[in-house]
């Protein structure tokens, strides 16, 4: 195949530079491991990141509204435990 | 008091400020400043790189095509082909003009006399992160529905009901305000520090060898001016470093919108 040897395809209009049929499963599976371990890396401070803001938000407006203060601290934990299970559910299992 | 400490009190640390410009020449719109000047530079050397690169493409590529083609073939082989798979080259001329204008636009950081990376400036790196999340918002409603689109996105199949009003939260910040965020400020944060260390430590060495040279301010010197050179070398790293990831982060986007998850 020429797409593998650097010397592209130019002879004909569609060369097979610019245009290609679908792959096949070999050569395929390498890249999709590829895309789900890229996937989970750049994923997982994202999920962590919105785990505590969504529940930790949550725990400060019950603070705000009750004044207990101790919501804060048990959102904030809730949150990343639940952002850490959900990584876990996607790339994990 | 020691020569090195009174010579180190009048120092100034090099701040924020180091990326304010004027505009260019007087009675220029005041948004006219350098690294706007930069970023039209490089935009139109990217175009005049592609345009001698792949305008008359030769059998055998020589000179410019095979520089282009060598790009080509890393971002295709890099970033478009493991999340975009048989889409990539679909996608290729989004993500090289991607890629080669934010690589330029960050090597101008330690180009001598350019000396500014224009990613430096949030509103850079935001214009393409938005561009990024409405192609991404649009190609996922196109391919899995309205409907579809978030489906996948906020609810991971296979788990009791309950468990989804905890994580779906989760999910839509992740993916819909925090993941563009981070797109932009990633190489907005990388480019702006990397700046302002290789700005610190030339101004040390510039301030203790040249401004106010002193006996024992002189090794001092010289250690900004070697570490100048050692974070120039850096700077260079990082600077591909972020321009590679964020054209994958962006490929990462466009194929999760494409083909749903799993």
């Amino acid at each position: 195949m020429t797409m593998r040897t650097g010397q592209p395809d130019m002879t004909s209009p569609h060369g097979s530079c610019y245009r290609r049929a679908a792959m096949s499963e070999q050569e395929r599976r390498p890249e999709t491991d590829g895309r789900d371990f890229a996937d989970a890396a750049w994923s997982v401070p994202s999920y962590l990141l919105s785990g505590i803001l969504v529940w930790g938000g949550l725990g400060w407006l019950l603070s705000w509204w009750t004044g207990v203060h101790a919501f804060i601290p048990i959102g904030v934990i809730l949150g990343v435990g639940l952002a850490a299970y959900l990584v876990y559910l996607k790339y994990g299992r | 008091m020691t020569p090195l400490m009174l010579v180190a009190d009048d120092f100034k640390a090099p701040g924020p400020s180091i990326f304010d410009f004027p505009p260019l020449y007087d009675g220029a719109p005041y948004w006219l400043t350098k690294p706007v000047l930069m970023a039209i530079f490089g935009a139109v050397v990217v175009c005049a790189v592609a345009w001698s690169a792949f305008a008359k493409p030769k059998l055998v590529p020589r000179g410019m095509q095979n520089l282009g083609e060598m790009g080509y073939q890393f971002v295709r082989d890099q970033v478009a082909r493991p999340f975009l798979g048989k889409d990539a080259e679909r996608w290729m001329p989004l993500l090289l003009s991607l890629f080669f204008l934010i690589l330029l636009w960050n090597f101008f950081g330690v180009i001598p006399l350019i000396q500014i990376p224009v990613a430096s400036h949030i509103a850079f790196p935001i214009v393409f992160a938005i561009t990024i999340y409405v192609i991404k918002i649009y190609l996922g409603i196109k391919h899995q529905g309205l409907g579809g689109y978030f489906k996948n996105m906020m609810f991971p199949p296979g788990l009791p009901k309950p468990i989804y009003v905890l994580l779906a939260p989760i999910e839509f910040l992740s993916n819909l305000i925090i993941a563009p965020f981070t797109h932009a400020v990633r190489l907005f944060a990388n480019m702006f520090a990397g700046h302002l260390i290789l700005a610190f430590f030339s101004m040390v060495g510039f301030w203790f060898l040249f401004e106010k040279p002193t006996p024992l301010g002189a090794g001092l010197g010289v250690v900004g001016v070697i570490m100048t050179i050692a974070m120039t070398g850096f700077e260079m790293f990082i600077e591909f470093l972020q321009a590679f990831l964020f054209t994958m982060l962006a490929a990462m986007y466009i194929g999760n919108s494409l083909h749903a998850e799993h």
